[in-house]
């Protein structure tokens, strides 16, 4: 599903982080605050990689951001970083990975745009 | 390990979200002391810490989680390592299990639960590998010289001499000895004080397993090659691999299973009844009897040939008789360990008791001072045992009102004495039942006042 064609609905879920922690705010905080530092650059890297065709390091890349698109409930994504794990580390259908990363990139920024917002809520949440 | 003793658990994951997740999962329990590592190589320099657990990711950037478990298992085999890692082949977590992984758990909305659950087994696990190392070092010191064995007479020395002889090589050992004079403690102590030590120490005694029974309990069986053999079984020679197995009472063993055992220990290696495979064993061979072996070949009841096989090292135990100055630092060894087994306060016990000890001979050896000391704490008051708590009950009376080879009037006296106290004095009933004069009775009691 393209991130236009999802007309307003929420990208990420966060209803599995939630099941972990309960009330504890701090941790939550803390994972989401972990996810919008670390995944920004893993998106560049990919774009890098495109540049020089380094379809292996591409899905090692998506290997290894999977994990952490779990907690942030970013459904949407699950099926597309899997394809572009796949796809680079066997080298199948490559001249689709380029547009496979921009797509993932796009529902990335629309995520951490809602974190974001979700943390500002958060935090609000603990001062009070 | 308790439930509530800390536990060191190291989490090794490069993904920094991933390892917020683990180390607040398992920071949960208040007795997880954590450690993080983002590489492979920064885990490896820290094993020396000694972690009771780690979680390994698969894919970390310096080294791949197959290398890593090796290092691991290289350091200390029983490290329970469970692999946390976002790689769903199958061959993948298979060829991890295979090189010694505790569990494998990929990453997805089902994690915690699988940590938790591998977390509490890995620890259940710990325990019980805890346990066992507690018992094998209580068992090391038990079957230590001098914890097992006690005395001090030049008997038992010379049979100290020879066990530390013994525990230098592999030789065979015969041990022979009456009964109760402690065969089985000194293959004990032999093998616990070996290089064979770590390795299992299997007893058999032959003479209490039924003959029909014995090959199969001795060399193992495969299923189905006689009635009631449902399964395979390993015989006791391929339990005592690597270690030791004592085989007490060897005389006693039929002559067509000495042809066999003779064999295996000629071949070293063992066939199990109905099977065809040979099984090769590493044994070291203890036994033990109470029987005069040289006679037992000599009347065509042992193997000559066998005999000279199990000769090896001789160890003749002394009878207790013979350690006359061991029998009360045994006593009060046993009084001791009684009284600390069964949380009683510690037990004196006065000269007479003493003497009255010395004087018996003891058929049935150490095992029969054990039960007459331990009857003797149940039975005295006031935390000293009286020579009245003593009570030999040995049925061969005879042997041991003759042994110590007194004079014929020293005898006369002590039987008029024993039948005197039996009857509470009544000289006319003790002249009646020995058939003698009541004359002689005053006589002998007029001299003992004198």
């Amino acid at each position: 599903m393209r991130s236009d064609d999802r007309n307003g609905e929420r990208i990420t879920d966060l209803s599995y982080l939630v099941s972990i922690c309960g009330e504890d705010h701090e941790f939550k905080t803390e994972m989401i605050e972990t996810f919008l530092k670390n995944t920004p650059p893993h998106i560049n890297d990919m774009k890098n990689y495109l540049i020089d065709s380094e379809w292996k390091m591409i899905g090692d890349i998506a290997h290894k951001m999977k994990p952490s698109f779990t907690f942030m409930g970013i459904h949407s994504a699950k099926e597309l970083i899997i394809n572009i794990e796949r796809q680079g580390r066997l080298f199948e259908d490559v001249s689709e990975i380029p547009t496979m990363v921009l797509e993932l990139e796009s529902i990335c920024n629309e995520a951490f745009a809602e974190l974001e917002t979700e943390l500002i809520n958060v935090r609000g949440s603990i001062t009070n | 390990m308790s439930s509530n003793e800390s536990i060191k658990i190291f989490i090794v994951e490069d993904d920094p979200v991933y390892l917020k997740f683990l180390n607040y999962v398992i920071g949960l329990n208040p007795d997880h002391e954590i450690k993080t590592f983002s590489n492979g190589k920064d885990a490896i320099n820290a094993l020396h810490e000694r972690p009771s657990i780690i979680t390994l990711d698969y894919s970390l950037p310096d080294k791949s989680g197959e290398e890593i478990l090796k290092e691991i298992k290289e350091f200390d085999i029983n490290i329970p390592v469970i692999i946390v890692s976002g790689q769903e082949e199958i061959g993948i977590a298979v060829q991890l299990l295979k090189l010694g992984a505790y569990d494998y758990i990929i990453k997805d909305e089902e994690t915690k639960e699988r940590l938790e659950y591998a977390l509490t087994n890995a620890k259940r696990n710990i325990t019980l590998v805890n346990e066992i190392n507690t018992l094998k070092q209580e068992i090391t010191e038990k079957y230590e010289f001098g914890n097992s064995i006690i005395g001090n007479s030049p008997a038992i020395k010379k049979v100290f001499d020879l066990m530390k002889k013994a525990i230098k090589t592999n030789i065979t050992i015969s041990i022979t000895g009456e009964t109760g004079t402690g065969k089985e403690l000194v293959a004990k102590g032999i093998h616990y004080n070996s290089s064979r030590k770590k390795r299992p120490f299997i007893p058999v005694n032959i003479a209490a397993i039924p003959r029909e029974l014995m090959e199969s309990e001795l060399f193992g069986h495969e299923k189905g090659s006689f009635t009631g053999a449902v399964t395979r079984r390993i015989g006791r020679f391929e339990e005592a691999d690597g270690g030791t197995i004592f085989l007490d009472e060897i005389a006693e063993m039929d002559l067509n299973l000495q042809a066999k055992l003779l064999r295996v220990i000629q071949e070293r290696e063992v066939t199990r009844v109905g099977g065809n495979s040979i099984i090769p064993i590493d044994v070291r061979l203890l036994v033990a009897t109470h029987k005069n072996l040289t006679d037992e070949v000599k009347n065509g009841n042992f193997r000559e040939d066998l005999y000279y096989r199990l000769l090896g090292l001789p160890i003749q135990l002394p009878p207790l008789r013979e350690r006359e100055t061991d029998i009360i630092i045994l006593a009060k060894h046993f009084l001791s360990s009684f009284c600390k087994e069964n949380d009683m306060e510690d037990l004196a016990m006065e000269r007479e008791t003493q003497e009255k000890l010395l004087r018996y001979h003891y058929p049935g050896n150490i095992r029969e001072l054990k039960s007459i000391i331990e009857l003797s704490a149940v039975m005295c008051n006031d935390n000293v045992i009286l020579s009245e708590d003593i009570n030999f009950s040995s049925p061969k009376s005879e042997e041991n009102f003759t042994y110590q080879e007194l004079s014929l009037k020293d005898y006369n006296n002590r039987i008029i004495d024993f039948f005197l106290k039996k009857y509470d004095n009544n000289v006319l009933k003790v002249a009646d039942i020995l058939d003698i004069g009541k004359s002689t009775i005053y006589r002998y009691l007029k001299e003992k006042t004198i």
